[in-house]
């Protein structure tokens, strides 16, 4: 007969190991992170290279939004997204393999004479007008720069140096006294819009003038974007009323990560404290996202329980923000704890990325081949900056992976 | 506040030793002595064993230590808030012999889920060694009221169990706010 300590101790046994399987399915369910091999990381980012390049028009736009289900073109095109498109190919020109350089620069040249047959010029700037509703904003503009500067150090080419300053000086009109920058640039009145910021501008913004720094050090692109730097880490987001601080902005990682390269890193740090927290604040929020994202499976349950899986602009974002900072804790020793974590993060993140892109062995399966190739769908449907971001992610892990920062490899 | 003190904080609102002093059932002074060292003993192994094991357990189970966190922190607050309302841990009465050692001294009252989850959490976080240190004082603390018993001190140790609680509630919030601004 069973003793009272025996029934005691399987119902209380029983009822642990019931709690912990209702914890494991609702709370805690496994973490996967596909294995990533460097190549695997860069056969991704060329897949999305080659998205872009069998989608573009022949006005050197890409195919904006695709619906692959109903096997039709989503209509509407985006500006702002030309530009992050044009300067994911650049960045993969620059950072990819040698071989990579050709077919990628004349695919991203196209897409920047799109943008050249868009410019306008006043007042000693030169400005991205969106040709759909002239708007002539700041996010647009400093994703046209971070892409001339991509192309620059893809290939030491200075014929673009002019445009570069022209297009800087209009983001240096469109900077507040604060750092922040304003959405739009008024023809109509000839000065920005004084009502309207833009959270995305902010960041990219920031990263465009850190890059001009590095490409033209002296001629004074630090101090503004010192300023955006301060502001972005200390004001940011109680200015602009973020809910759940800090905003998840992968922009103001890649520009900390490119201030922390600065050439006069070299004599002390160049990032201050607050900015150091900053990026610290903006890790722990990447790294929390992407380990709720590798709880999702898809399936039902899973998106009942833990919510749908991310589109790959979101989750490319994550990869983008947490390769940079990884750049960052590689650099500066105030972020040197969270290199081993931001690595892991990023690879784990980049793993999904690649293992839920349409590969080309895959694109068959699809209705539209050439769409499916080497894209991301979310519920059938894949936009142009879902490839852009994802390929970024990828292309930069790559770093990390030949660093050791692997997990499953 | 340092890492030792948030360590011993966290097991000592864990184990609730004055809780345990009064959910501890009757037992004669002799078999008492022997079931309480026993449970001593049974526990510590429990609590090495996890603190040692916590990293690969984890990753036998995919998870990472900050989410894990998270999931401590859910096991916690029910503990805390259970020790509010009652002053009590969950716990049934004990035959009159050593096996009560086992049940329900050993389990539930000195390991508890609450107490297993922060063992696990706190050794894959801050190391076996760690978790051990910060865990030795409330553990022998709640054997020795476990042995004692309430007694006259029934009053405050029902005040002080049910603030321990409450102290146990909030730093699982604590935890799930670490677990979520961590990388």
């Amino acid at each position: 007969m069973m003793t009272r300590m025996w029934k005691g101790l399987s119902v209380t046994l029983g009822a642990w190991a019931a709690g912990a399987l209702l914890l494991r399915v609702l709370v805690v369910p496994g973490q996967h992170c596909p294995a990533l091999t460097s190549a695997d990381a860069l056969q991704g980012a060329r897949d999305a290279g080659a998205w872009m390049a069998r989608v573009q028009r022949d006005d050197g736009s890409y195919l904006y939004e695709y619906d692959i289900e109903a096997n039709r073109p989503v209509p509407g095109y985006n500006a702002v997204r030309h530009a992050g498109v044009t300067m994911a190919l650049y960045q993969l020109a620059a950072y990819g393999e040698p071989g990579d350089g050709a077919d990628v620069l004349a695919t991203a040249d196209r897409g920047l004479a799109w943008l050249q047959a868009n410019l306008v010029s006043y007042d000693g700037w030169t400005a991205l007008r969106d040709p759909d509703d002239g708007a002539i904003e700041s996010g647009g503009n400093a994703l046209l720069l971070a892409a001339l500067a991509q192309r620059r150090i893809a290939t030491s080419d200075g014929r673009y140096d002019g445009l570069m300053r022209g297009v800087g000086a209009y983001l240096r009109v469109m900077e507040q006294s604060d750092g922040s920058f304003l959405l739009a640039w008024l023809p109509t009145t000839g000065k920005p819009d004084p009502t309207q910021r833009s959270k995305y501008a902010t960041g990219e913004a920031f990263w465009a003038l850190a890059l001009m720094h590095r490409l033209f050090p002296g001629e004074g692109w630090d101090e503004p974007a010192r300023t955006v730097a301060d502001y972005l880490a200390l004001h940011r987001d109680t200015v602009e009323k973020q809910d759940y601080p800090p905003w998840a902005d992968q922009w103001a990682a890649y520009g900390l990560a490119e201030m922390a390269a600065w050439p006069e890193a070299a004599l002390g740090p160049v990032l201050n404290d607050a900015q150091i927290t900053y990026a610290r604040s903006l890790a722990d929020r990447f790294g929390f996202l992407v380990r709720v994202e590798s709880q999702r499976t898809g399936s039902w349950f899973s998106t009942l329980i833990q919510g749908r899986e991310s589109r790959a602009a979101g989750m490319g974002t994550w990869v983008e923000a947490l390769d940079s900072l990884w750049i960052l804790a590689s650099l500066d020793p105030r972020m040197e704890d969270l290199r081993g974590k931001l690595g892991e993060r990023a690879i784990c993140a980049a793993g999904m990325l690649r293992d839920r892109q349409v590969t080309p062995t895959e694109a068959p399966r699809y209705r539209n081949t050439d769409v499916a190739a080497g894209a991301w769908f979310t519920n059938g449907v894949t936009r142009m900056d879902d490839q852009q971001h994802a390929l970024s992610g990828l292309l930069r892990s790559r770093a990390i992976l030949a660093a050791g920062g692997k997990r499953n490899e | 506040m340092s890492d030792g003190i948030r360590l011993f904080l966290i097991f000592l609102a864990a184990i609730n030793p004055p809780a345990i002093a009064l959910s501890t059932p009757a037992l004669s002074s002799a078999v008492r002595r022997r079931a309480v060292a026993l449970a001593l003993v049974v526990a510590g192994v429990i609590y090495i064993l996890a603190a040692l094991t916590a990293e690969r357990f984890l990753d036998a189970l995919d998870i990472a230590p900050e989410t894990f966190r998270i999931a401590a922190a859910i096991v916690m607050a029910p503990a805390g808030m259970y020790a509010i309302f009652r002053a009590r841990v969950a716990a049934e009465s004990a035959e009159e012999s050593w096996r009560a050692g086992i049940f329900p001294l050993a389990l539930p009252l000195l390991v508890s889920p609450a107490t297993l989850a922060a063992a696990i959490s706190i050794g894959v976080d801050d190391g076996a060694g760690k978790a051990a240190a910060a865990l030795a004082v409330p553990l022998v603390l709640a054997a020795g009221l476990a042995f004692a018993g309430a007694g006259r001190w029934r009053p405050a140790a029902d005040g002080l169990a049910r603030m321990l609680g409450a102290l146990l509630v909030a730093l699982a919030v604590a935890l799930v706010v670490d677990g979520v601004r961590a990388v």
